[in-house]
């Protein structure tokens, strides 16, 4: 079983910059009320979300570094790994670009604690914690 | 056993009357025709591999025309960011279509390499300021306006692209 995304459907055709600050539809925007909770959905079930990139109008990197990079920080990359494939037919560099920049960076991030910008204030959403339980939190803790 | 060496030489006996230049020549013959259909098929293949080759070449070569075209609107200040996102979309689907076939055909990734420096070439503009800004709800100006500075870095990153097309078109040419 897999619980699926199309981000030109569920989200915009025309995905914007990293934060909300910057955009409208931006990366920031699509992980707080779109990817967050159906991964933590995906998670909980112990199924797949399958993220499907295909017939958007085209991203701007840092869209994607942005969502999935927050994803890797609230759940880690190994969980991310478990969890999550990603489609993109039209575009698979976007696959090499995850793989060599976004996963690599966002787990650094991670580990050193290095807190995401949030430019508005956002509902609580999910993270997995040191114990590796899942809560819901409307920021991060030191 | 004598019997059977006397049937033999006895078969063998209208040889006597060729030369050995005469048994060469139909020996000759007998594998030319032999090695024909084989031959043929191997031009053919060749062939129409030369045609499949030149095609690509060609669809290469629109390809980086299409890049030069782009660069020269972008610094007329022709296009918006759609315009942009969706033009880097539909050339990575034509790169990628390349790279498809021609690993395909010829085991040969022809446009990794173009793909991964136009990705870069997309974070550099889509990170600058001036394409930041067009995003900007009250922005007049909608269409974006390079600086100086982001056209040198642009330009950089365009001449490593250039670069990769004419490596690509001659590993295309000379692949087997």
């Amino acid at each position: 079983m897999s619980i699926n995304i199309f981000v030109h459907t569920d989200f915009s055709v025309y995905p914007g910059l990293r934060h909300v600050s910057m955009s409208q539809s931006s990366g920031e925007e699509f992980y707080h009320k779109i990817l967050n909770g159906k991964f933590y959905e995906a998670y909980s079930k112990g199924e797949m979300l399958v993220l499907n990139l295909d017939n958007t109008g085209g991203y701007p990197p840092s869209f994607i570094d942005e969502s999935i990079g927050n994803l890797v920080y609230d759940f880690s990359l190994a969980k991310v790994k478990e969890h999550l494939t990603i489609i993109s037919e039209q575009e698979p560099s976007w696959l090499d670009y995850l793989n060599s920049h976004t996963y690599p960076l966002w787990e650094q991030r991670r580990i050193e604690k290095s807190i995401p910008k949030k430019t508005i204030s956002h509902e609580p959403w999910y993270q997995l914690n040191n114990s590796g339980n899942v809560t819901l939190n409307n920021g991060y803790s030191e | 056993m004598l019997p059977l060496t006397t049937d033999i030489a006895s078969k063998c006996e209208p040889l006597a009357s060729f030369s050995s230049a005469d048994i060469i020549s139909i020996a000759a013959l007998t594998i030319s025709i032999i090695l024909f259909p084989i031959s043929f098929r191997i031009s053919k293949k060749q062939s129409d591999n030369r045609k499949i080759k030149d095609a690509l070449m060609d669809d290469l070569s629109k390809i980086r025309d299409d890049y030069r075209h782009m660069l020269n609107s972008l610094y007329s200040n022709k296009y918006d960011n759609k315009y942009i996102l969706s033009w880097f979309k539909i050339v990575n689907i034509k790169l990628n279509s390349i790279n498809k076939f021609s690993e395909n055909k010829f085991k040969l990734k022809a446009t990794d390499k173009i793909i991964a420096a136009s990705d870069k070439m997309r974070i550099v503009l889509t990170d600058s300021d001036e394409f930041i800004s067009t995003y900007k709800i009250n922005s007049a100006e909608q269409h974006v306006i390079l600086e100086q500075q982001t056209k040198t870095i642009i330009e950089s990153h365009f001449a490593v692209i250039n670069d990769e097309f004419l490596s690509s078109m001659d590993k295309i040419n000379f692949s087997k």
